[in-house]
């Protein structure tokens, strides 16, 4: 059997944090948690996860910063990026586009969805 | 000419039919069947050559018999008659197609066409044929008629040219010039003194033509002087505008570039006026929009492009924008282009678009959470009872924190554009003050947070809208007890100084940055500080207490340090108290 997943969650918002967390265990994924891009990008150089799930407007080193630093890195471990934002316009949707293995979900979303794309993500990559 | 050339076309058009004809009907003539004329009756060619429609044209037919002797002759005129022998010669010797050229000593040209007739295969007959050649003299009545009716016109307008003239200067000798007056030349006997009296009148009248010309000339000198200034007045104006303006002629030359544009160009007058602005415009975004401008002036071209000038004025945003200006025959005689320093708009622009994105982001967290939570509770994933008291207890919370939100964003916007009903009424500072600990007293309980009362002997009075005076002094002790540590200490101070009432609310709590203390005002503004992002927050509630205390003409101070604490100071004139 395949070795479980390990999926990172970043956002300032506890609650978010703990039911992603939840829903995420549930699937039968690891979750890892972190409150800010700062902490989510030592956690992403150290613990190497399958899929990072982070919110677009955070203290500390934001959504966007964390997606062009994280970006290089797919070269060698591509991994799937979830970003989580209010409202998606025209110039983000472009910035978004332009990283590799990418994806935006639109708040208020459902956990269930962001479980969908997880399990297609990881049915294409796997052979 | 029209009609020489016409007659030309036509000769040589005669000519060559002339000559078709004659070929042709030698051909017929030749053949062995003219043979038998010679032996039998002639009257029917001689019938069919008249007959001919170019009988008119056939000067004579002959037939010769094999031994040259004419046999049959058709000759209308007799012109056979006058053929040379030459040519006769000529036609009868040689056993083959003859075409001769000649004219007969009566000055007629003629054309011979002659053509040996075989039978039997030997030489039975020779046909000769002479031909009309067309006439070479122009002045025919066809041709002369034209030019004549041209000469007849022109000779006509001619005439009435002259007599129109004629009645036309008969009414201007009515008209005297007052400049035109002819010198009085005395008539004397022609003698030396009448010749110097004469000259000397010459000279008075050259004189006084003179001094004319020269008040004309200081005429036009003075308007020319007075244009000059207006234009010198004009260009005052525009460089005193606090945007671009450059004028460009009808042939793309450079006429005017006022101050302002000289220094966001770095650029010179002597650098620009008077060249192509091609050449010499060196901002090359600003030089591709007076190109495309002039490009697509028949079409839909771009109305205005955005720039930056990077090396004179970094940082700042431009528009540059056009218009032309016609003289009064439509045509064009000036293009005018505008830079305006936009930086400002796109700021606003800018938090505008920030605010939109705050709004979005702060309504639609508590928002996401709900409907999470919402979601696995229906989807039966949470069976545990603890579990699922967390998560009714979560959707609750953040169904107040989107309500009390909403009503945040409503209260600010309404206060700021003014649509807020504010009530000012004598408001009892004893009675603001219990009602702020009130509201936040369970909040500090919790936490074990101990809010010290300082007041003065006796409490003031001030004129303000109770309630909003309320939720400002709430929204900065609630601030003080979120975030201060447990067991911290706070004290809340109301004094009276100078018609002032000042509130003074003073915590020990994590203070805050540096960088944070400008912004704290703004909307939306949240401090990056992990201690304050901890806590949930709209950042609207400093903004609001901002609006409410300049509602009341009042003022907001902060100090603050990290890890120490902050102190706000509001200070409210009392105002004109109502004594009821």
């Amino acid at each position: 059997m395949d070795k479980k997943k390990t999926i990172l969650i970043i956002d300032d918002d506890v609650h978010i944090r703990r039911i992603l967390e939840i829903k995420i265990k549930h699937s039968g994924y690891n979750a890892l948690t972190a409150k800010n891009g700062k902490q989510g990008l030592e956690i992403i150089q150290n613990q190497q996860p399958d899929a990072v799930i982070s919110d677009l407007n955070m203290p500390r080193l934001d959504g966007k910063e964390l997606c062009l630093l994280t970006n290089p890195m797919k070269k060698d471990r591509p991994f799937l990026t979830i970003i989580i934002t209010a409202r998606i316009n025209p110039f983000e949707q472009k910035w978004i586009d332009e990283m590799q293995d990418t994806m935006f979900m639109e708040k208020p979303f459902s956990p269930s969805k962001i479980i969908d794309s997880l399990a297609k993500y990881f049915e294409n990559v796997t052979p | 000419m029209i009609s020489y050339a016409q007659f030309k076309k036509e000769t040589q058009r005669d000519y060559r039919q002339i000559k078709e004809s004659g070929q042709s009907l030698i051909g017929v003539l030749s053949l062995p069947s003219t043979a038998n004329l010679l032996s039998g009756p002639s009257d029917y060619l001689f019938r069919e050559l008249s007959q001919n429609a170019l009988s008119n044209k056939i000067a004579y037919c002959i037939i010769h018999d094999a031994k040259t002797k004419s046999v049959l002759s058709f000759s209308p005129g007799n012109l056979d008659q006058q053929v040379p022998d030459t040519i006769k010669k000529q036609s009868l010797l040689k056993k083959g197609f003859v075409m001769q050229e000649f004219f007969t000593p009566q000055g007629l040209g003629l054309i011979e066409f002659a053509k040996p007739v075989f039978k039997e295969n030997k030489m039975a007959a020779v046909v000769r044929l002479g031909l009309k050649l067309p006439t070479n003299a122009f002045f025919t009545y066809e041709h002369l008629v034209l030019p004549s009716q041209i000469i007849f016109f022109i000779l006509l307008a001619l005439v009435f040219g002259y007599y129109w003239t004629i009645l036309s200067f008969k009414h201007l000798e009515n008209i005297k010039l007052p400049d035109s007056e002819t010198p009085r030349i005395k008539q004397g006997k022609g003698d030396v003194k009448d010749i110097i009296e004469n000259l000397e009148v010459y000279l008075a009248s050259v004189k006084e033509k003179t001094s004319m010309a020269e008040s004309s000339r200081q005429k036009l000198e003075s308007r020319l002087k007075i244009s000059q200034f207006e234009n010198k007045q004009f260009f005052n104006i525009f460089n005193a505008f606090d945007f671009g303006i450059l004028l460009i002629d009808s042939r793309d030359l450079v006429f005017f570039a006022n101050t302002y544009l000289l220094d966001i160009l770095g650029q010179s007058q002597e650098d620009l006026i008077n060249f192509s602005y091609y050449d010499v415009i060196e901002h090359e975004g600003l030089n591709a929009f007076i190109m495309q401008l002039i490009a697509a002036e028949r079409h839909l071209g771009p109305k205005d492009i955005n720039m930056s000038f990077e090396e004179t004025d970094p940082g700042q945003f431009y528009q540059a924008s056009s218009s032309n200006i016609m003289d009064a025959e439509g045509a064009l005689f000036i293009r005018l282009i505008r830079v305006v320093n936009v930086s400002r708009e796109k700021e606003t622009e800018k938090l505008q678009q920030d605010f939109v994105n705050h709004i979005a982001h702060e309504l639609r967290t508590p928002l996401t959470n709900i409907k999470a939570y919402n979601e696995m509770m229906m989807d039966g994933e949470i069976n545990n009872a603890e579990m699922q008291k967390e998560f009714f207890n979560t959707i609750n919370d953040e169904t107040n924190r989107l309500a009390k939100l909403i009503s945040s964003i409503l209260e600010l916007a309404e206060t700021e554009i003014g649509q807020i009903t504010v009530t000012k009424d004598m408001v009892k500072t004893d009675w603001l003050m219990e009602g702020c600990i009130d509201a936040v007293e369970a909040v500090a309980k919790e936490k074990n947070i101990t809010i010290e009362r300082q007041v003065p002997d006796n409490f003031p009075k001030i004129m303000g809208d109770k309630e909003m005076l309320k939720s400002a002094l709430i929204n900065i002790l609630g601030n003080a007890v979120k975030y201060s540590p447990e067991s911290a200490r706070i004290t809340f101070a109301i004094k009276e100084v100078d018609d002032m009432v000042i509130f003074e609310i003073n915590d020990t709590g994590f203070g805050m940055d540096e960088k944070d203390l400008p912004h704290i005002f703004e909307k939306f503004y949240r401090s990056e500080n992990e201690d304050v992002v901890e806590q949930n927050g709209s950042g609207l509630g400093l903004a609001i207490t901002a609006e409410i205390i300049k509602t009341h003409d009042g003022f907001i101070e902060v100090e603050s340090e990290l890890d120490k604490g902050s102190r706000f100071t509001i200070k409210i004139p009392m105002g004109d108290l109502i004594i009821g």
